[in-house]
């Protein structure tokens, strides 16, 4: 009942418009204090204020956002689509491919799947248009190209999760991995789909020959050697997940500083939007973890888990619910909050049933992929909008249709070989 | 003067940042090529980000940066429009008061038991202090901006200094 009563608070508050951080924060001290007292509310307040913003593993969440802004004003991405151009070009729909590509290359490093939106979408965009590929099928390729990064290591909503869960990062970047690059090929499968059905959408470029093709790729040395660094070094055993923001970050500085794109200005900019983005983050972050300790203490999530148990229907019907839910809710969710406000009410209900932690992790970030894309309120498709006001958004949203399939077929085909997710993990020794 | 305060704020959250950086690429890298890692990088790092961020917290109060659900904006339009901006200010008032008095009274303990960190001795009272401070400096602007709201309902969840940049 009062659980009912705090869920139904809260989300008055946030679609009112509170700050969703600040919205959690008050439900989540209020209902402490209903169960435990007012002290021990206040008190339970300032320590989870203090405690995570001073905690060493959060200080990936800056430094891996640094990174992300550093390669996005770093100006690869046209060098990125040049070389995914370059090999797929000429096959029918080829530049919606590349785009799906160096999309998936891009947010992989940077992190972000609105600054990928919005960068890729300057690049891709135009080429495809030159090219007389169907508006439809142009932006939503770039607009679906975005979400493929937030799978793809190094990823903060993963290093969220594996906060929020107590989950190894390590682990989870692995068995990001495998499902991430599915995620590229299923993009690239839907782009194919739709040149089969309407030939016109996406015409032939021009073949373009091997040495063009060494030199285009000998130019994006340095995402791949981010990339490389940053796993590389977590799975040699150099440095921890949590010091891989921080390197992977210093790497990028370097990156910018030999490529010459950075003045003293720019790198004031991006400092200080790194910090800000950070903060809304953590200020999410914090109000999620207040408000999971009140409906822990209510032991919420271990009623519902009860509850679950004794209906004793399969692990698999259960995923099939949550999977609704998490589309239900990506319709009106932002997908960071969607994660940190679910996660801390299924999580205990997913381990009960002997759900692996990390397969449910990756589970989670593909589900909430989709939502980026599903309207209403699918925030790519507004990015894309956003940044190109000539884009129609009703036929944004047509053209996602068969990249919303699919992620649908990636979901089912995760759920039905775990092994997929779990085999990196693995053999990587977690 | 709120010109300056950004400036300000800007430049210390920037450069904290920047330090964080630094500061772990120097200790991974002392510790694999020289085998020298930087003493109590762990614990500066901590301090370095909780300061780096509660800077960067009145910057984004004041920019109406916050993470919200933005799907009924636009359900909201004239009267209900500045209604629905105070409520939502007020709101995030209350939390932020109770973010800074929380962060103070954390402080004072802190200061009392004299804590320090573990490698370097460093107290950590100021660093609680300073973002209660941070908190505050939130929720004075954000009563700046409820004033704006009143005065000019125009201007419904404008933001501050907005004239000013």
């Amino acid at each position: 009942m009062m659980i009912a009563g705090a869920f139904t608070a809260m989300l008055l508050l946030l679609f009112a418009g509170v700050p969703i951080g600040f919205g959690m924060a008050i439900v989540g001290v209020a209902g402490f204090m209903l169960i435990s007292g007012v002290d021990a509310g206040f008190a339970m307040l300032g320590q989870v204020l203090f405690d995570s913003s001073l905690s060493y593993e959060l200080s990936v969440l800056p430094l891996f956002i640094l990174m992300g802004n550093f390669i996005a004003r770093s100006r690869m991405s046209e060098e990125l689509y040049v070389a995914s151009n370059a090999f797929l070009g000429h096959y029918r729909g080829g530049l919606a491919m590349a785009t799906v590509v160096a999309c998936g290359g891009f947010s992989a490093v940077c992190g972000s799947s609105m600054a990928t939106v919005a960068t890729m979408g300057k690049v891709a965009l135009p080429q495809m248009k030159r090219y007389g590929y169907s508006h439809n099928l142009a932006c939503a390729s770039v607009a679906a190209g975005g979400t493929l990064g937030i799978l793809i290591p190094p990823s903060v909503v993963l290093v969220l999760y594996g906060i929020l869960t107590g989950t190894s990062i390590g682990a989870l970047f692995a068995a990001g991995m495998l499902p991430g690059l599915l995620g590229i090929v299923l993009y690239m499968a839907a782009v194919r789909g739709v040149t089969l059905l309407d030939s016109a959408a996406g015409p032939r470029g021009e073949r373009i020959g091997w040495a063009e093709r060494w030199r285009a790729l000998s130019r994006i040395w340095a995402v791949l050697l981010l990339f490389v660094l940053i796993l590389g070094g977590i799975y040699g055993g150099v440095f921890t997940p949590t010091e891989a923001a921080g390197v992977g970050a210093f790497g990028a500085f370097l990156i910018a500083l030999v490529r010459r794109t950075l003045t003293w200005k720019l790198l004031g900019e991006i400092l200080v939007e790194s910090s800000r983005t950070s903060l809304m983050m953590m200020l999410v972050f914090i109000g999620a973890l207040l408000f999971s300790n009140f409906i822990n203490i209510a032991r919420f999530p271990y009623m519902l888990a009860d509850m679950v148990s004794s209906l004793s229907v399969s692990p698999l019907v259960v995923i099939l619910v949550l999977f609704l839910v998490y589309v239900v809710l990506g319709a009106v969710l932002e997908s960071l909050s969607m994660m940190l406000l679910t996660v801390p009410v299924f999580f205990p209900l997913v381990t009960q049933l002997g759900i692996d932690p990390v397969w449910f992790g990756i589970f989670v970030v593909v589900v909430i992929e989709i939502g980026l894309i599903t309207p209403p309120l699918g925030m790519n498709a507004f990015v894309l909008k956003a940044v190109h006001p000539e884009a129609r958004m009703g036929g944004i949203f047509k053209g996602l249709i068969p990249f919303i399939a699919a992620d649908f077929v990636r979901v089912g085909l995760i759920v039905a070989f775990p092994s997929m997710v779990l085999f990196l993990p693995a053999l990587f020794g977690g | 003067m709120m010109q300056i305060l950004r400036r300000v704020l800007g430049l210390v959250a920037g450069t904290l940042l920047m330090a964080m950086m630094l500061l772990t690429a120097a200790d991974v890298g002392g510790r694999y090529f020289f085998n020298a890692p930087v003493m109590g990088a762990q614990e500066l790092t901590e301090m370095l980000m909780a300061s780096a961020m509660f800077a960067a917290l009145p910057l984004v109060t004041a920019a109406r940066e916050h993470v919200t659900v933005s799907l009924f904006d636009s359900a909201f339009r004239g009267r209900l429009l500045v209604v629905r901006s105070l409520l939502v200010d007020l709101f995030s008032l209350v939390a932020l008061l109770a973010f800074g008095w929380r962060l103070f009274a954390m402080g004072e303990t802190l200061a009392e038991y004299g804590d320090q960190t573990l490698f370097l001795g460093l107290p950590l009272a100021p660093v609680a202090w300073f973002m209660a401070a941070m908190s505050f400096a939130s929720a004075l602007l954000l009563v700046l901006m409820m004033i704006s709201t009143v005065r000019d309902p125009g201007n419904a969840l404008g933001r501050v200094g907005d004239d000013a940049v």
